[in-house]
C-alpha cells in the first residue's frame, strides 16, 4: 500500500493506534494533536487522506474542515470524519468530509476506510 | 362528621406554605435526579471512549503473532502500549469514582508519609509520551525531596489533572511543573503558555460539567476534572488559585499543609 495518511486527534491512544495500524499496512502515517497542528501539516505535507477527530481542543474538526474548503491546496483531500457522538449529531456542524467513522472502532474499518479512500483519490 | 366548609385563615398560610416547600423541593430533587442522569451519560462515555485504544491495540497485536510478523521489540512496544491505555482507563475510572465519593459524602483520604519531589518527577515521567504527541515540553523545578504526610491517590489526582490540562489546552508550548517547601506547607504550581483563562471564568471552571473555553469550540474530555481537584485540595486543607502567568498563560498553584508531625490515626 502507497499514500501518506494524516491522523489529527488530541487522544494520544487513538492517534498512536491508527499510526500503528496503517503504518503496518505499509502507509505512511503522520499525526497531529489538534485541528491547528493538522492543518500545518497538511499544508507542508499533503497527506493523501486525513483521519480527523471531531471533538478537540484549539480547533475542532468543523472548523479544520472549514478551513480547508477555503484552501485550495488542501481542499479536496479525502477525510475521514471520527466522533463517539452519532454521525447525525456531528453533521448539524460539520459538511465536506468524505467518510464517518464512529468511536469506539474495530481496526478492520480504518484499513478498509484507507483502502477505499486512496483507490478512490488515485483514480480521480 | 361535619367538616368545616373553609380553613381558618392561619391555618390555610400555614397548608400554602407546607406546600410550597413540598414544590421547593420535589423542584430540587427532579434537578437532582437530571443532574444524576447527565452524570450516567457522561460517566459511560468517559469508560467507553478509552476503551477504543485497549481493544484496538489487542487486536492488532493478535493480528500480527497470527501472521508472524512481529519481532520481540515490537510485540514487546504493542504490550507496553496496552499497558499505558490500560492505566489511562483506570485514571479516567478514578476521577469517576472520586466524582461519587465527593458527592456522596463518602470521599476519606488515607494518609502517608509521601515525598512529593518523588510523585512529581514520577507524574511528569508518566506524560512523556502525551507531551511529546502535542509538542509539549514539561519542564519540572522542585527540590531533591520535599517529605509531608499526604494522600498520594489524591495528590495524584490532582496533578494527573493539572498537567494534562496543560498539556491538552496549550499544546505544542512548554509546561513547567514546580514544588517548594514554606514552612509547614508546600506549594506546587503547574504553569502552562496557554491563550490563559478570563477573570469570568476562573470561579466557573472548579464547577462540575463546566469548562472555560467558548462553546464554539469542542472538547474531548470530562469537564469535572477541575471540580474534582478543588473539592480534593479542600479535603486535603488546602487553596488552589488560578492566575495569569508572567508572559502568557495560565498557572495553577495549590499551597497544602505538610503535616510533617505526621496527622495519622
Amino acid at each position: 500500500m502507497t499514500g501518506l495518511v494524516l491522523v489529527v486527534d488530541d487522544e494520544f491512544g487513538i492517534a498512536e493506534l491508527i499510526d500503528a495500524v496503517l503504518t503496518d499496512e505499509g502507509y505512511r502515517v503522520l499525526t497531529a494533536a489538534n485541528g491547528r497542528q493538522g492543518l500545518a501539516v497538511m499544508t507542508k505535507d499533503h497527506p493523501d487522506l486525513v483521519f480527523l477527530d471531531y471533538m478537540m481542543p484549539v480547533m475542532d474538526g468543523a472548523e479544520v474542515l472549514r478551513a480547508m474548503v477555503s484552501d485550495p491546496s488542501i481542499d479536496g483531500v479525502p477525510v475521514v470524519l471520527m466522533s463517539s457522538m452519532p454521525e447525525a449529531m456531528v453533521a448539524e456542524r460539520c459538511s465536506d468530509y468524505t467518510a464517518f467513522m464512529r468511536k469506539p472502532f474495530k481496526i478492520a474499518q480504518v484499513t478498509t476506510l484507507a483502502r477505499r479512500l486512496l483507490i478512490q483519490s488515485d483514480s480521480t | 362528621m361535619n367538616l368545616p366548609e373553609a380553613l381558618p385563615p392561619e391555618a390555610a398560610t400555614s397548608a400554602e406554605a407546607a406546600l410550597e416547600e413540598l414544590r421547593r423541593q420535589i423542584a430540587v430533587l427532579i434537578e437532582a435526579v437530571a443532574a444524576r442522569d447527565t452524570f450516567i451519560a457522561v460517566a459511560a462515555h468517559e469508560l467507553r471512549n478509552p476503551m477504543t485504544p485497549i481493544i484496538g491495540q489487542i487486536d492488532l497485536l493478535l493480528a500480527n503473532l497470527q501472521a508472524g510478523r512481529y519481532s520481540s521489540a515490537q510485540l514487546e512496544h504493542r504490550v507496553r502500549r496496552i499497558r499505558g491505555a490500560m492505566d489511562h482507563f483506570i485514571k479516567r475510572a478514578g476521577t469517576l469514582l472520586d466524582v461519587s465519593r465527593i458527592t456522596s459524602g463518602r470521599f476519606q483520604l488515607v494518609l502517608a508519609p509521601c515525598d512529593l519531589s518523588d510523585l512529581l518527577r514520577e507524574t511528569v515521567e508518566n506524560f512523556a509520551d502525551t507531551a511529546r504527541f502535542s509538542g509539549c515540553s514539561v519542564e519540572i523545578e522542585v527540590p531533591e525531596n520535599l517529605y509531608g504526610t499526604w494522600d498520594r491517590l489524591a495528590l495524584e489526582q490532582i496533578l494527573d489533572n493539572l498537567i494534562s490540562n496543560a498539556i491538552k489546552y496549550a499544546p505544542s508550548r512548554p509546561v513547567t511543573v514546580s514544588a517548594e517547601a514554606l514552612g509547614s506547607l508546600v506549594r506546587f504550581s503547574v504553569r502552562d503558555c496557554g491563550p490563559g483563562i478570563s477573570t469570568g471564568d476562573r470561579a466557573r471552571i472548579f464547577e462540575r460539567f463546566e469548562r472555560a473555553v467558548g462553546t464554539s469550540e469542542r472538547h474531548s474530555g470530562f469537564g469535572v476534572g477541575l471540580w474534582v481537584v478543588g473539592q480534593i485540595v479542600a479535603a486535603m486543607e488546602g487553596t488552589i488559585v488560578v492566575d495569569d502567568a508572567e508572559g502568557g498563560g495560565s498557572v495553577f498553584t495549590v499551597t497544602l499543609p505538610r503535616y510533617l508531625e505526621a496527622k495519622l490515626p
